[in-house]
């Protein structure tokens, strides 16, 4: 993923991926989010909406017990405003009832099926007793009013037609009385509603009735009059009867037909409570149990987004960071001169990919330097080693001054000394004696002469050696061998020239001069009488140089003095012949040649000298 | 043709032929088929008996069927309404009081010499003892001075037919199976293990009784006279019942047979105030309802047949027709089928097989599978009614359904029930 970003896309690309990333994410979980709360806030609506609904079951209970408050109001108290109520209460109820009807569940819709018929039964029972108890009232007020006037009016024109004076005029006045009586009865019956009310009254008509056809039998006048009080007793009894009956009959109805109606009513809207308070239970516990699922569902989305996020931002991140880390690593690195800093692969030319290009140009000027720096340390070393060179030439200069000024000042003293000596003779006369001193002095000359002519041979070396070639030290020192063979033999010196000899590049007189000095030394200070003196001259190949060495039979060197032998004018043996200034001679040739000398010996063992030259380089060779 | 079709056909030929003998005269006199609307329940208002009685008699009949209340109020206060009344004898005080039934002439009642000592007397032997209450007898006829008493007269208020005595019915599948008249007892309706679930019958003059009888077996209260309570007893009987209603103790009521079926039926009712057709409909449906033969005895009616204030000539001729119809054997054994009895048993005993007679009147073991109207299977070989027979059953009355002097109050207490 992270190489595929940082193959395929540029710095900047990958950023805006990264925001625009993080924004769809955090936009997606914003509108999951927003689903989340509105289904949530659904269902809230849906559940308040639901509990409003519901309330038709407090409704109906609080409505029916108070339009059964207002109907028992008007039976027993007749007031017309709470019959009104009462048909007030059942419209607005049975609205309430068909307008649920509509909207709620089936279940709900059943049982206010159920309840719609008990409510429109116990109102068609009301308006029974109404019509009931208006009937009752209207008997009361008008037909039992008018009835018993005309009974009262006719039992006293019966009491006149039949004189004041009269028997029955006590009859008569208790016909009137037990009316009377009957009537209290059944107001008293209405008021308290005690039927023994009724039966007393219906007794005291009963009687009423005996008295007066008793009458009827025993006076055989006014008998038309008699027969229709009579009638209008019967009249009057029947309509005490219906009053009664009616009352009886809306008493029935409103406390056993409608109170049977309400608490069916009441029963189902119990039942419907039960029903809402589990469905709303059921629906509370859907809802709990759907927002946790939405919630779970919303909280595994985000993180699910957020480890997408995470993990595609990382990879952009690294995309980001790694080939920084690694440009920052090479710039370390090349900050600190490295010319091998390894420039990480970025293929795109982004800002990423400048920074690569410019560490590559980095890196390269980092090359550049190292190898300048590299020629400056050669050249460094160089001029060191020429400033050694020039400090051991100071130094064997200065030697060279000191020896040369000592060995030519000797010769000078020497011939002062004599002319010093030769003044005093002169002085003293002796002429003779002071010129025999001449040939000392002359000498002395001599001498410095010498000495002169061989710091002039030293200092040629190498100063004006220009000729150098390619030399085979097998035909240079047969041809050496040769030459001095005649004078060798003659002393009885053996000179032995190993085979297999190197080829160098140098020059041939100096290197000619080199073994003269060293077989002159060698004859000079070698004689062996036991073994005859001898000098071996061979070859080997040490790494990339050669070693000559040159091998003899003589007396040895003391170690101590072993590196002054190559001093200038120092001689082992005062006595001996020469100057002392061969192997400084030897010496120089071999520092021109790029090479060097040493001796290796033991006292009365011979001395081995070693020549080291380098191996010529192919150009030289050929 | 088994014995029993063999006796229903021969039953309704002989119907058929006395009928065509004896009330032709009726439809010959007024050369028009009469019309007689009878008003009643369910228990007898019964279509088949309808058109059965149309059939035999020739005459034109309206049944108007409704429930106790609505037809005794009906009845009571609009007499025109009606020519014959059917329903119980707790209603014949109301209707009396209302004027709104007439005498009837014994001499017209052709079986009234069939009529039993129940019907005449208060009790089928000698050594039964007498419900409390308005046992039939002391309605029955009519007396000198017009009121109602036991002193026989030429004059009754009411035919007597159709009669029974009432308990409460269980569903033996929920509560157990009790032992008749020993452990089966009226205090059921008023045990804690059945609440939620007892229902009563919405008829004052009936239901108050039934809660009595329970307040009473239970040994919460004790009544001087259980057909005439007091106020103060009336008032102490309400608030117990008060007080286990607001408990929960009751479903509801229920105001006609129908409603009592589907109340238990539905299992909203496991217990409660039953009619015989109820417990043979519940049976049939599958529901093992047992109706109860309590302890402390039986809440008995009687039916009555009463003829209105307002019938006169041909529709009076009919109604008397119609009254004669009922006690002459096909009805009786119908509605024996649904578990009544008629008032001359011996008569509709014609019109039944052994086996019928044996398990409905005689309480022995059915000794065949018998059926209701519908065909369906009531009862099964072998089973014995609960109660016992005819006799032990009228033997074991508590009470008989009356409307006490306090109907008025009760009422209103009715009402306090109800909805409390």
């Amino acid at each position: 993923m992270t190489q595929f970003l940082i193959n395929h896309f540029k710095l900047q690309q990958r950023i805006n991926i990264g925001y625009i990333l993080a924004g769809s994410v955090s936009v997606v979980i914003v509108i999951l989010a927003a689903v989340a709360f509105s289904s949530i806030s659904n269902d809230y609506r849906s559940y308040v909406s639901s509990s409003q609904k519901f309330h038709i079951d407090l409704l109906l209970t609080g409505q029916i017990i108070d339009i059964h408050r207002q109907a028992m109001i008007y039976t027993y108290q007749g007031h017309a405003s709470a019959a009104d109520q009462v048909m007030t209460g059942y419209e607005n109820l049975l609205k309430q009832l068909d307008a649920d009807l509509q909207v709620n569940p089936p279940k709900i819709q059943a049982l206010l099926d159920t309840i719609r018929p008990h409510l429109k039964n116990y109102y068609a029972v009301f308006l029974q007793v109404k019509k009931q108890r208006d009937t009752q009232q209207y008997l009361i007020r008008n037909d039992f009013h008018h009835h018993a006037s005309t009974i009262e009016t006719l039992i006293r024109n019966l009491t006149i037609q039949f004189g004041q004076s009269s028997d029955v005029h006590w009859q008569f006045e208790s016909i009137l009385n037990r009316l009377l009586s009957a009537e209290r009865n059944l107001y008293r019956y209405l008021d308290i509603l005690d039927s023994s009310y009724v039966i007393a009254a219906k007794e005291q008509l009963n009687e009423a009735i005996a008295i007066l056809e008793n009458i009827g039998q025993q006076n055989h006048v006014q008998q038309n009059l008699i027969k229709e009080a009579i009638d209008g007793l019967e009249r009057y009894r029947k309509s005490f009867n219906e009053v009664v009956q009616r009352t009886r009959g809306y008493l029935y109805l409103i406390n056993v037909v409608m109170a049977a109606e309400a608490y069916e009513i009441l029963y189902q809207s119990k039942k419907l409570s039960t029903f809402v308070a589990e469905e709303m239970t059921a629906r509370e516990q859907a809802i709990s149990a759907h927002v946790k699922e939405i919630l779970w569902m919303l909280m595994v989305c985000c993180t699910a987004l957020l480890v997408i996020m995470t993990l595609i931002t990382d990879s952009i991140r690294r995309s980001i960071a790694l080939p920084i880390v690694r440009l920052a690593h090479t710039f370390r690195a090349l900050t600190e001169g490295s010319s091998q800093a390894s420039i990480p692969d970025y293929p795109v030319n982004d800002e990423i990919g400048q920074l690569m290009h410019a560490a590559t140009s980095f890196r390269k000027k980092n090359m550049e330097t190292e190898c300048l720096l590299q020629e400056s340390m050669r050249l460094t070393h160089a001029l060191e080693s020429s400033h050694k060179t020039l400090e051991h030439t100071n130094e064997e200069l200065e030697q060279v001054i000191h020896t040369v000024s000592h060995d030519l000042k000797s010769p000078l003293v020497t011939s002062m000394g004599f002319v010093s000596i030769m003044r005093k003779l002169a002085d003293q006369g002796q002429y003779e004696q002071a010129v025999s001193r001449l040939d000392k002095i002359t000498l002395s000359i001599a001498r410095m002469e010498q000495l002169i002519s061989d710091l002039l041979d030293f200092s040629r070396v190498g100063r004006i050696d220009l000729d150098y070639k390619r030399i085979d030290m097998n035909a240079l020192l047969y041809q050496f061998a040769q030459t001095h063979e005649e004078n060798l033999n003659r002393i009885g010196f053996t000179l032995r020239i190993h085979p297999n000899l190197p080829v160098i590049h140098g020059n041939e007189s100096r290197i000619l001069q080199l073994f003269e000095n060293i077989l002159t030394n060698a004859v000079k200070y070698a004689l062996n009488e036991e073994q005859g003196a001898w000098l071996e001259i061979g070859a080997i190949t040490h790494y990339d140089h050669f070693l000559i060495f040159c091998r003899d039979n003589g007396p040895g060197i003391e170690p101590a003095f072993q590196q002054k032998i190559f001093g200038l004018f120092y001689r082992l043996d005062n006595h001996a012949e020469g100057s002392g200034i061969g192997l400084a001679i030897v010496k120089k040739v071999m520092k021109i040649h790029g090479g060097d000398i040493w001796v290796e010996s033991e006292p009365g063992q011979g001395a081995c000298f070693w020549l080291r030259f380098p191996q010529p380089k192919t150009a030289e060779v050929s | 043709m088994d014995r029993r079709s063999f006796l229903i056909k021969s039953g309704a030929l002989v119907a058929a032929t006395s009928s065509s003998l004896a009330f032709p005269a009726i439809i010959k006199a007024y050369n028009r088929k009469p019309t007689i609307r009878v008003l009643g329940t369910h228990v007898t208002l019964q279509e088949t008996i309808r058109q059965r009685a149309e059939h035999d008699l020739g005459i034109h009949i309206e049944f108007y069927p409704g429930g106790d209340a609505e037809v005794l109020f009906k009845a009571s206060t609009n007499p025109g309404s009606f020519d014959i009344y059917e329903q119980w004898s707790d209603s014949i005080k109301i209707l009396k009081m209302a004027d709104a039934i007439q005498p009837l002439e014994i001499k017209k009642l052709k079986y009234w010499q069939e009529i039993n000592n129940l019907s005449k007397l208060g009790r089928l032997t000698e050594h039964a003892p007498i419900g409390q209450g308005d046992a039939p007898h002391k309605l029955l006829y009519i007396q000198a001075d017009g009121s109602l008493g036991p002193q026989a007269t030429q004059w009754v208020s009411f035919l007597p037919y159709v009669h029974n005595t009432d308990s409460f019915g269980y569903n033996s599948g929920v509560i157990p199976k009790g032992i008749p008249y020993e452990t089966e007892s009226w205090s059921w309706l008023l045990d804690d293990r059945y609440a939620g679930k007892v229902a009563i019958v919405n008829a004052p003059t009936i239901g108050i009784f039934d809660l009595a009888l329970a307040v009473q077996a239970q040994g919460l209260m004790a009544f001087k006279d259980i057909s005439s309570m007091t106020r103060d007893e009336i008032d102490a009987l309400f608030e117990i019942v008060v007080a286990k209603k607001r408990r929960g103790h009751f479903r509801g009521v229920w105001t006609s047979v129908p409603h009592s079926v589907e109340l238990m039926a539905s299992g909203e009712v496991i217990i409660g105030s039953m009619f015989s057709p109820a417990v043979r409909q519940l049976i049939s449906q599958g529901i093992p309802c047992i109706y109860a033969a309590p302890r402390e005895g039986y809440r008995a009616w009687h039916g009555v047949m009463c003829l209105s204030r307002e019938c006169h000539d041909e529709r009076k001729d009919a109604a008397y027709a119609f009254m004669n119809w009922w006690l002459s054997g096909w009805p009786g054994a119908f509605i024996a089928r649904q578990g009544y009895y008629i008032s001359n048993p011996e008569r509709s005993r014609q019109f039944m097989s052994d086996s019928e007679w044996d398990y409905w009147y005689a309480g022995e073991p059915a000794q065949e599978a018998l059926k209701e109207i519908n065909g369906a299977a009531v009862v099964h070989p072998g089973e014995v009614r609960t109660g016992g027979s005819y006799a032990k059953r009228f033997e074991n009355v508590a009470i008989w359904n009356t409307v006490m002097d306090n109907h008025e109050y009760s009422l209103l207490k009715w009402n306090e029930f109800l909805l409390s």
